[in-house]
């Protein structure tokens, strides 16, 4: 969008509220997985106890969860963004169960 | 959203600032009071001022206590003896079923009528759980907590946006429309980054297993919370005692009460006896609540166990200050660090002109949203623009004014409603969310310019008046708490005026502003 439009396209409006549901939505899911993951390689890759593990991945969380949607908004291409979202979330939802 | 990153950067600042910084403003008001939610409930009370306890003979009254407890509630599953803080007040007996019966700290005495009066109110946890769940159960605690994640985003966003950060601090260009509103908003930010950062951080980790619980039950399963902490812990579960028995006699508290306070090395506050009267009996007495004289961060309260009918010692719970800090110190330390349960009532200070400076950055930065707009509309909504323009400006009035409003009005209400209503705590917080809703009703009906004038003036009127309104309905003002040495009560009224001069000061200004 540029300052001297007066009108914005419906597809802008698509986009931004699409980002929006992804940065709220998907950040978390993204945010859970990637917590847990943590939470369960922790123990054998860093030597800390298991609640240790826990404790470590859901404080990291919310850090994660803040750049998660910085780079929401970020990235100009919004198919990418939804893109990568999906393929991470799959991949550390395997990680999650082979670990789990 | 614009190219460039500084611009995209930008452009969440603002719209995620705006949307989150309505909700944020009333969490961040309500949680800069929450500071001082001991005294303003103290405040609500309105108990009269007893003579200080320091005179009295404690060993006595400890006896008197233990002795109307034993004829009046011999079989209640237990018995807690609240004694006075520092400011005085009256021995509290409470039973299971029971209580409050107020003593004379002095004598040991019950007291009876007008002296042993305290009105039933919610008292400042009123500002606690709506700062953090809007006194809306679970869908205002996530809602707290989605509001949280938006403001650690603007944070981030907005040290992008500002490169001049450390020059910003030092900028402030007065009288300048605009200008000034952005240097404020600046200027305010700065000043308290570490501690915004810190502050909504904490409050989010603060409940990390509500808000974050996925790690913990794919590691723990559904119910594995006990077990984390256990783990967390390094230890098993304390041994408790066993329940119940036979009859016994109980061990005299005016010599365990002195015990406990140089095993903890500190006063005595709260004495509370589990199975009264039977072999089972633990006696358990607890230091202030609110430690002033903490040597550390992780400062949990202080307690001693003892064995009721022998006196024997059972456990010393203590601020750990030589023990090396593990793990399990983590979230106490991160809970201590939001709740100010360090460094005393100078720390309290400290966050509560912090938590005004947050509130501060928040409100400058919606009004420079609407400052920036009345000058140049940008067209965002198409159409729609002007009216959505008009109800954002109605939101700031009641983010902002209109919040400040409903606070005070909630310790108007706190003397206004009948003392002998059961009901009364409910009533206050219905109350308190009214006039938040009538708030947004006026912004919406009046031109919003003076919107703001006549709801900072009310704000000002009421904040100014309050000595007044007490002094009126318990006979009790800032004088009197002043002569009898209670600062915490003289303290309320006191803030209560410098809001007041704030409000007025604001009412002013915008009024120069608009000149109808």
């Amino acid at each position: 969008m540029t300052a001297n439009t007066t009108r914005v396209s419906a597809r802008y409006r698509w986009e931004v509220a699409g980002r929006f549901v992804l940065a709220g939505v998907g950040g978390y899911a993204l945010t859970a997985l990637l917590s847990t993951v943590l939470a369960l390689a922790l123990p054998s890759i860093a030597g800390v106890s298991r609640a240790e593990g826990v404790l470590i991945g859901s404080l990291l969380s919310f850090a994660f969860y803040t750049l998660y949607a910085l780079w929401v908004f970020a990235t100009r291409s919004a198919r990418r963004v939804w893109v990568a979202t999906v393929l991470a979330c799959a991949l550390l939802y395997g990680t999650q169960v082979v670990l789990g | 959203m614009k190219d460039g990153f500084r611009q995209q950067m930008s452009w969440l600042h603002t719209w995620c600032g705006l949307t989150a910084g309505w909700v944020l403003c009333a969490i961040f008001l309500t949680g800069t009071l929450a500071v001082f939610r001991q005294p303003i409930t103290q405040w609500m009370e309105a108990r009269p001022v007893v003579q200080d306890a320091a005179a009295g003979d404690r060993a006595a009254v400890l006896r008197a206590a233990t002795a109307h407890l034993a004829a009046n509630a011999g079989k209640a599953r237990f018995w807690r003896i609240e004694l006075p803080g520092e400011n005085g007040g009256p021995v509290l007996l409470v039973w299971q079923g029971g209580g409050p019966v107020a003593l004379n700290p002095v004598t040991g005495a019950p007291l009876t009528g007008e002296q042993a009066a305290s009105r039933k109110t919610e008292g400042g946890r009123h500002f606690m759980s709506f700062h953090y769940m809007l006194q809306a159960d679970t869908p205002g605690y996530w809602l707290v907590g989605w509001a949280s994640m938006c403001m650690l985003v603007a944070l981030v966003t907005g040290v992008v946006v500002h490169k001049r950060i450390f020059k910003d601090f030092f900028t402030f260009r007065p009288g300048k429309g605009q200008r000034s509103w952005l240097d404020a908003h600046n200027a305010t930010a700065v000043l308290a980054l570490p501690f915004l950062f810190m502050i909504v951080y904490t409050g989010l980790t603060f409940f990390y297993t509500s808000y974050m619980p996925w790690p913990l039950q794919a590691v723990y399963g559904q119910d594995g919370y006990q077990r984390y902490q256990l783990e967390l812990d390094g230890k098993q579960g304390a041994a408790r005692q066993p329940r119940g028995g036979a009859p016994a006699a109980m061990y005299d508290l005016a010599l365990l009460v002195p015990q406990a306070e140089s095993l903890m090395a500190r006063p005595a506050r709260r004495v509370l006896v589990e199975q009264p009267g039977r072999a089972g009996m633990v006696v358990r007495v607890f230091g202030p609540a609110d430690d002033h004289r903490a040597e550390t961060i992780a400062n949990t309260l202080s307690s001693v166990a003892f064995d009721g009918v022998t006196g024997a010692v059972i456990e010393v719970k203590a601020p750990k200050v030589d023990q090396p800090t593990t793990s399990a110190d983590v979230h106490e330390v991160l809970k201590a660090l939001h709740l100010v349960r360090f460094g005393g009532w100078s720390m309290k200070w400290l966050y509560f002109i912090s938590g005004l400076l947050g509130t501060a950055m928040m409100a400058t930065g919606t009004i420079l949203f609407c400052v920036k707009r009345r000058k140049k509309s940008e067209q965002e909504f198409g159409r729609a623009t002007a009216g959505v323009y008009r109800v954002i400006e109605a939101l700031n009035v009641t983010a902002i004014a209109g919040i400040a409003l409903a606070c005070i009005g909630y310790f108007y209400v706190n003397r206004l409603l009948p003392v002998e209503w059961n009901d009364r705590a409910l009533w206050e917080i219905r109350a308190f969310l009214w006039l938040w809703l009538a708030t947004l009703l006026h912004a919406l009906a009046r031109p919003f310019m003076r919107a703001w004038v006549e709801q900072l003036a009310a704000g000002a009127v009421l904040c100014f008046a309050l000595p007044l309104l007490n002094a009126l309905t318990t006979g009790q003002h800032l004088f009197a708490y002043a002569a009898a040495g209670d600062w915490q009560r003289a303290g309320v009224e006191l803030v209560a005026l410098g809001f007041g001069v704030m409000l007025a000061v604001m009412a002013l200004r915008v009024r120069r502003k608009d000149p109808r």
